[in-house]
């Protein structure tokens, strides 16, 4: 028995909701601290934050127990730069991030993060998390450290990079907020902030959302707010049914921080960066399907004759063993790694890879399709760590991919894991379950809320968290560190502001905003329809290459999609109505992208942005931040150098700021 | 059709905990008690695999996730 219409079927009847609706009912929680979001980010926030003495409430779309893009596991944590074993210290790192980036990411959080992702990390472990091979399972490998226990990820030399088992990661979080007292509202989407006397660009003092299991209407009262709702996956594409559509990211995120800080005032950068097309979703779920990146990075992969691929190092010298690919090569000094959210790299700090002309090869003939991925070819424990203890913790893997495979019969000592068939192009980028990058379907990539040092946004009283809420900053592990700093930081400025009252007229404008669709006749659209078609605008109008006729023409058919489709559109119950708000906010944030876009007049590597009406690639005049923001409901921009973070006001390095800042 | 979530009603128990935990909230309690869950919208399986983790009988096989077969044709058919 499985579906909706088994039980129609069976019984004859149709499933009553099952749970009491009482829309337009107010509930009013106040609290010291607010987080938006119970991904890893906003969890660790609330810990950190809790411990510094305030009341926290909590508020998560999903269950916080497993949401966001972390909840379902994690196989490696970046941003552990102090740990006893690195070779790298935390401003080299920053500085190499900054440079890959070309100025494009955020230094500020890139530096916090190396500074404190190891202590955020030795958290983890206190909360039961297993951060090293206590069960020697893996002695003598040569990623890992004897006296630590410690194992490292892709450059094994440097050691700045950190094995995890991080299946659990978010249950420890999840339970040690329940010990510390964090109050945790679940299935609540959140439908905007509350700011002072209702204006945009005042003080945020609280937020709204609706309970997608009652339909119950919730007004949250805070003295600090901090925004930690993650990414989109679901803005150029959405069709988990059909190919597991850009699973790897939570599905149930749709930017809606971006949406409401932007609604309220709040500035943000680098949201012309619209991602190249990674987890464009018609490839196959992640590492399905052998391949040799990431968390299958050194994976040797043969052809259909079983010649090997060969492995090469940054600068094309073909690489003669398989220890080799796993250290920095003569010329480097060390290597970044994959998963950071950066886009491009320097040869200095690339990994080693499959040779790049292996699509040439490909079709001269000389490899024959199709490819496998073969483990066999790996050192026992190299091998073991991959298919074992990798994929058994990464997130969205543990079931359909390690416990699946196994249960079929799949057995890394013996058998070969195939590669998707795909054009010889496709085989350019060594994710290989990705499938073929597609230019029109794209991802929100590094564009987020532009932070100070204490991570407050431009908007009082609102701070932000998550590698994602905050531009330019990273993934799993940057979450959960930039969470924790977020954190104290909120519960220090708590204690030191009132309490303000809430606007009245700016709860009943979004209290009636919000249950429109449920009022609108049944005939409008359901909310898929409506995703899609934002989708399909985002693909055409804001893929690659744009002009500013394009740009135009997008913000207008989401304008008019705003105004016609959506504001008919039809939610039948209260799971309906969260998504419909979930749309809402994803034609927000395309606004925000079209308008960050047009505002660039010039096109960009490092942002993998092309104007076709501006095809100079990277003028000198154009390399700085453009920060956007609404005033009176009219987009502002104005300019930012690419390294404000080290200009007055703020002092001139990474460590006389974070000395100034941080504690 | 689409089975992303196929639960063996001789195994679970409706205790319900998948439904909890259920990120993308597309499990429904059974109006029978001690039934297995409604999987009221299949399409928004995000094939994370948390009702998995979290079910007590998870090991006897009260529930599977199944990707979809475009997912696993080439390697994977039949799970």
């Amino acid at each position: 028995m499985t579906t909706w219409n088994e039980y129609v079927e069976r019984n004859g009847t149709i499933p009553e909701w099952p749970y009491p609706i009482h829309y337009n009912k107010e509930n009013e929680i106040t609290t010291d601290v607010l987080i938006l979001g119970g991904g890893v980010a906003g969890c660790h926030a609330a810990i950190s934050a809790i411990r510094n003495g305030v009341k926290v409430v909590l508020v998560e779309a999903g269950h916080a127990k497993r949401g966001g893009s972390g909840g379902a596991g994690v196989d490696h944590w970046h941003g552990a730069l102090t740990n006893p074993c690195s070779k790298v210290a935390p401003e080299d790192y920053t500085n190499a991030i900054m440079d890959c980036a070309h100025g494009y990411s955020n230094g500020i959080a890139r530096y916090i993060i190396s500074k404190e992702g190891w202590d955020t990390l030795l958290e983890c472990e206190e909360m039961g998390v297993q951060i090293r091979d206590v069960k020697d399972e893996f002695k003598g490998a040569d990623f890992r450290d004897e006296e630590t226990k410690l194992m490292f990820a892709y450059d094994y030399k440097s050691r700045h990079v950190i094995r995890i088992w991080g299946y659990n990661i978010k249950p420890c979080l999840y339970n040690e907020m329940k010990r510390l007292g964090v109050e945790i509202y679940n299935r609540v989407v959140i439908t905007s902030l509350l700011t002072e006397g209702g204006k945009q660009g005042g003080k945020v003092i609280g937020a709204t959302g609706v309970n997608t299991r009652t339909g119950e209407f919730y007004i949250f009262r805070s003295k600090a707010t901090i925004v930690a709702t993650g990414g989109a996956s679901r803005l150029f594409r959405f069709a988990p049914e059909l190919t597991a559509a850009s699973s790897m990211y939570g599905m149930n995120s749709t930017a809606t921080g971006h949406a409401i800080g932007w609604d309220a005032g709040a500035e943000f950068v680098l949201m012309d960066q619209s991602g190249p097309g990674y987890f464009s979703g018609f490839g196959y779920a992640p590492y399905s399907m052998g391949n040799a990146s990431n968390t299958y990075h050194g994976t040797p992969i043969v052809d259909a004759n079983g010649k090997e691929v060969p492995w090469c190092d940054p600068y094309g010298r073909e690489l003669k063993t398989v220890q080799e690919r796993f250290l920095p090569s003569p010329g480097q000094r060390f290597q970044l790694g994959i998963g950071i959210r950066l886009y491009y790299y320097l040869d200095e700090y690339r990994l080693n890879d499959l040779t790049k002309d292996l699509p040439e090869r490909i079709r001269k003939g000389e490899f024959t399709l199709p490819l496998y991925a073969d483990l066999t070819r790996l050192p026992e424990l190299e091998r073991k760590c991959i298919f074992g203890m990798m994929v058994g913790n990464e997130g969205k893997t543990r079931i359909p991919i390690y416990d699946q495979f196994t249960k079929a019969g799949f057995d890394p000592d013996k058998d070969l894991l195939q590669t998707p068939i795909m054009p010889p192009e496709a085989y350019q980028n060594s994710n290989y379950w990705d499938g073929m990058n597609m230019p029109h379907i794209r991802n929100l990539s590094g564009g987020g809320f532009l932070v100070d040092w204490k991570l407050g946004t431009s908007l009082e009283g609102l701070f932000a968290a998550s590698g994602v809420s905050i531009f330019g900053a990273g993934s799993h592990g940057e979450s959960q560190t930039t969470g924790r700093y977020a954190g104290r930081k909120a519960a220090v400025y708590a204690k030191t502001v009132p309490r303000l009252t809430m606007d009245r007229r700016q709860i009943e404008t979004e209290k009636a905003r919000t249950y429109q669709s449920i009022r609108n006749n049944k005939n409008g659209v359901g909310w898929k329809e409506l995703n899609y078609a934002i989708a399909r605008v985002m693909q055409d109008y804001c893929g690659k290459y744009k002009n500013d006729l394009t740009l135009y023409h997008g913000l207008r058919l989401l304008n008019e999609l705003k105004e016609n489709e959506a504001a008919t559109a039809y939610a039948s119950n209260p799971h309906e109505l969260g998504r419909m708000l979930e749309c809402f906010s994803l034609m927000t944030l395309g606004e925000m992208i079209m308008q960050a876009s047009l505002a660039r007049k010039c096109s960009s590597l490092y942002l993998d942005f092309y104007r076709l009406d501006y095809p100079e690639m990277d003028p000198p005049e154009w390399q700085k931040l453009l920060p956007i923001r609404l005033e009176e409901n009219k987009v502002r921009v104005r300019e930012l150098p690419l390294d404000f973070h080290l200009k007055p006001p703020h002092a001139s390095s990474y460590e006389e700021n974070y000395k100034l800042h941080a504690k | 059709m689409f089975r992303p979530i196929v639960f063996n009603e001789e195994v679970c128990t409706g205790c319900n905990k998948c439904v909890d935990v259920c990120l993308m909230e597309i499990l429904q309690p059974n109006p029978e008690k001690g039934k297995p869950p409604i999987v009221a919208y299949p399409d928004e399986c995000a094939y994370d695999g948390a009702c998995w983790m979290h079910c007590p009988l998870g090991e006897k096989g009260a529930i599977k996730v199944v990707p979809p077969l475009p997912m696993r044709v080439s390697i994977l058919r039949g799970i």
